[in-house]
């Protein structure tokens, strides 16, 4: 039989040999194209991470952990409001970050305190929060709840009226076992300050056992607040509160009542905030430092030029002092780079105010490209008499943005949590749990140094041409209601 | 320019090996046995080499998509002459450099012998190939795009059974050993499952 394609099959063997002896490469090409990959930095760097004795991070790197705000327990440990795993409540953390562990809440936390180890339920943490229920993007319930050493949901009260709307934003220790609730409470579309005094009772409850609106004030509801003792010889509640009003946004205000019941409570004064330099954003923590009230918050800085192109200012950290009547001791906005700064919340040490939040915080990138996000933990500390800034310090790393959101002074270590590891607008973030040692910031107030200022890149800020740097995100602008 | 000579080779190479087997595919065609097919597959190749991993970045080209479109000549019922293509994709983020992504591509096309020792509905097969390959490597980061290529030789070896479905439509399972090395050693075993278009029935 004939089989007429066989000829062809020696001259096709032999173009198969041609094909294999043409050779194999040797130079590589993959390896080579990875140096090409771009680091994208920030070329302000961290003055401070030396200080850092402990660090850990929190959660999940593939979903959102952030810490807004702790409380010191009388374990050690930490109770804490915020976000693990991307899940949204309050919880506790170990002494040194581990275990953390979250309750996920259906309602708003909006503040937290610890029990002392002499009350009803030592180890545990009172939260207070406020329930959007139907989605109007305004609160119409009030929680408190009543959170375990291990993170576990003890008790939850519901505060509700049957004819308005009841919330609360603030929470306070009067005694070991007393807390006084600040929140609103809106009749008829028109809100007005609303204060509880909440007990916890031997057997772990939570009860309220008396509540006051104030009628004489419409148009105003209460956030956070410092509670003061009272004046010799008084036995009522005083607290310095952070008052929402419909017509001027965020101020500073004395709350006064009898106790227990709360009778003739009243706003006794409110001051709206002026910074010089620039109207006021955010007013963060409210603290009582001896006798007086410190506020710190976030104002714009009109010293900081030119402008971002996507807003009207840039940012700076604010702290404001009053006395327990109301008067201004000293209003100080610092800011130590030319980007975002902003405070989240103070504490006192020996001899300073520490203050912490974040500094250098912006976006930046290719005006096509993913949007890098950049910024430092930020301790700076404060002369409580004069508002002076004694010393700036950032912690963190210069590949991403980290901050702080709430902090703790124990034995000269300042720990501090909040976020770290966020390189793209959009993407996770891990929680950051940053001890620093503070043991000298009271020497340098001493000794009359100045403030450390942020080491800079020679020429400063690095802006390609076709690059765009924008202001961070702040926190976010809560109204409270 | 060396890499240039040896690309040029390997096409070279490959084309005389498929002008060598085209022509006897024409005096084939003119005895009567000849029937065109043409196959579309995905599946799947496994690229062990260590040119293709880098732990320091996170960085892995070990597991590829793969597409491959072919075309067969019967010569008779047991023996067809191919030319194939045949792409291997993988995609890999380096780690510390969320917004980078790196792309391999290596494209494989040349000619190859298709045996089947039976000529029942369920066809085994054997097939080896010869290939003109290409490896490209892309760099996406920042909305800026780089690649790099380099071509060589390649040789391919495959078997599977092809089930004859209709007188029209088979689907051959394929399992092959690609080897090459343009650059980076873009050896890999792999599988990919496909529908084949049969002019007339492969067995009759």
């Amino acid at each position: 039989m004939r089989v007429p394609w066989r000829g062809a099959l020696p001259p096709a063997a032999l173009a198969v040999l041609v094909t294999l002896c043409s050779g194999c490469g040797s130079d590589k090409i993959i390896q080579p194209m990875t140096e090409n990959l771009r680091l994208m930095v920030n070329d302000n760097k961290p003055n401070a991470n030396e200080r850092i004795v402990f660090q850990r991070s929190l959660g999940d790197p593939a979903k959102y952990t952030t810490v807004y705000q702790a409380a010191d327990g009388s374990d050690g440990a930490f109770g804490f409001r915020g976000y693990l795993d991307s899940r949204a409540g309050a919880g506790t953390v170990g002494p040194d970050g581990d275990p953390a562990i979250l309750q996920s809440t259906v309602f708003s936390v909006r503040d937290l305190c610890a029990l002392t180890a002499a009350s009803a339920a030592p180890g545990c943490y009172l939260i207070a929060g406020a329930h959007d229920a139907d989605g109007d993007d305004a609160s119409e319930q009030g929680y408190l709840l009543l959170l375990g050493p291990a993170g576990e949901l003890v008790d939850q009260l519901l505060v509700t009226s049957d004819t308005s709307d009841v919330w609360l934003n603030g929470i306070q220790r009067l005694d070991d076992s007393t807390f006084i609730a600040f929140g609103g409470e809106r009749r008829q579309s028109v809100a007005f300050p609303f204060v509880a005094r909440a007990v916890v009772t031997p057997d772990r409850h939570v009860s309220i056992r008396a509540r006051k609106t104030l009628e004489a004030e419409p148009g105003k509801w209460l956030g956070q607040a410092a509670i003061f003792p009272p004046p010799p010889g008084e036995n009522g509640l005083f607290a310095g509160v952070k008052v929402w009003s419909q017509d001027s946004g965020e101020r500073v205000g004395g709350i006064r009542a009898t106790l227990p019941d709360l009778a003739d409570a009243s706003l006794e004064w409110s001051h709206e905030v002026v910074a010089p330099t620039g109207s006021v954003a955010s007013l963060q923590r409210f603290v009582r430092v001896g006798d007086v009230l410190v506020v710190v918050g976030t104002a714009e800085d009109g010293r900081k030029q030119p402008p971002p192109d996507d807003a009207a200012a840039w940012y700076s950290g604010l702290a404001v002092s009053y006395t327990r009547a109301g008067t201004l001791r000293w209003l100080t906005v610092i800011g130590e780079g030319d980007n975002n700064e902003t405070f989240r919340d103070v504490v006192e040490a020996p001899g300073a105010l520490l203050a912490v939040g974040t500094c250098d915080n912006h976006f930046f990138g290719p005006k096509d490209g993913p949007t890098h996000v950049f910024g430092y933990g930020w301790v700076c500390s404060i002369d409580p008499g004069t508002g002076q800034v004694l010393a700036s310090l950032s912690f963190g790393q210069d590949r991403h943005s980290s901050g702080f959101g709430t902090a703790s002074y124990r034995d000269g270590r300042l720990t501090c949590m909040g976020w770290t590891e966020w390189l793209i607008d959009g993407d996770p973030y891990r929680g950051w749990f940053c001890r620093v040692d503070v043991t000298d910031l009271a020497a340098l107030r001493l000794a009359g140094e100045s403030p450390t200022s942020m080491d800079r890149a020679p020429g400063g800020r690095r802006d390609p041409p076709d690059g765009r740097r924008t202001p961070g995100s702040l926190v976010s602008q809560r109204h409270g209601n | 320019m060396f890499r240039m000579n040896h690309g040029l080779q390997a096409a070279a190479g490959a084309l005389l090996a498929a002008v060598c087997l085209l022509a006897s595919v024409r005096n084939a065609a003119a005895g009567g046995l000849a029937s065109l097919h043409w196959t579309l597959a995905v599946g799947a190749t496994a690229q062990p080499s260590a040119d293709l991993q880098f732990d320091a970045l996170g960085l892995d080209f070990g597991g590829a998509l793969n597409v491959a479109l072919g075309s067969r000549y019967s010569l008779d019922e047991q023996l067809d002459v191919t030319v194939d293509l045949q792409i291997d994709e993988a995609t890999s983020k380096p780690r510390g450099y969320e917004d980078a992504e790196l792309t391999l591509s290596n494209s494989f096309i040349g000619p190859g012998l298709r045996y089947y020792p039976t000529k029942s509905s369920l066809r085994p097969f054997v097939q080896a190939n010869v290939y003109y390959v290409s490896e490209m490597i892309v760099l996406e980061q920042f909305g800026d795009r780089k690649w790099k290529s380099r071509s060589g030789a390649g040789l391919g070896l495959a078997g599977g059974l092809e089930l004859l479905a209709t007188h029209r439509f088979s689907f051959p399972v394929t399992v092959q050993c690609l080897v090459a090395k343009p650059a980076d050693n873009i050896s890999g075993i792999g599988f990919n499952v496909g529908v084949t278009y049969n002019f007339r029935s492969p067995v009759r």
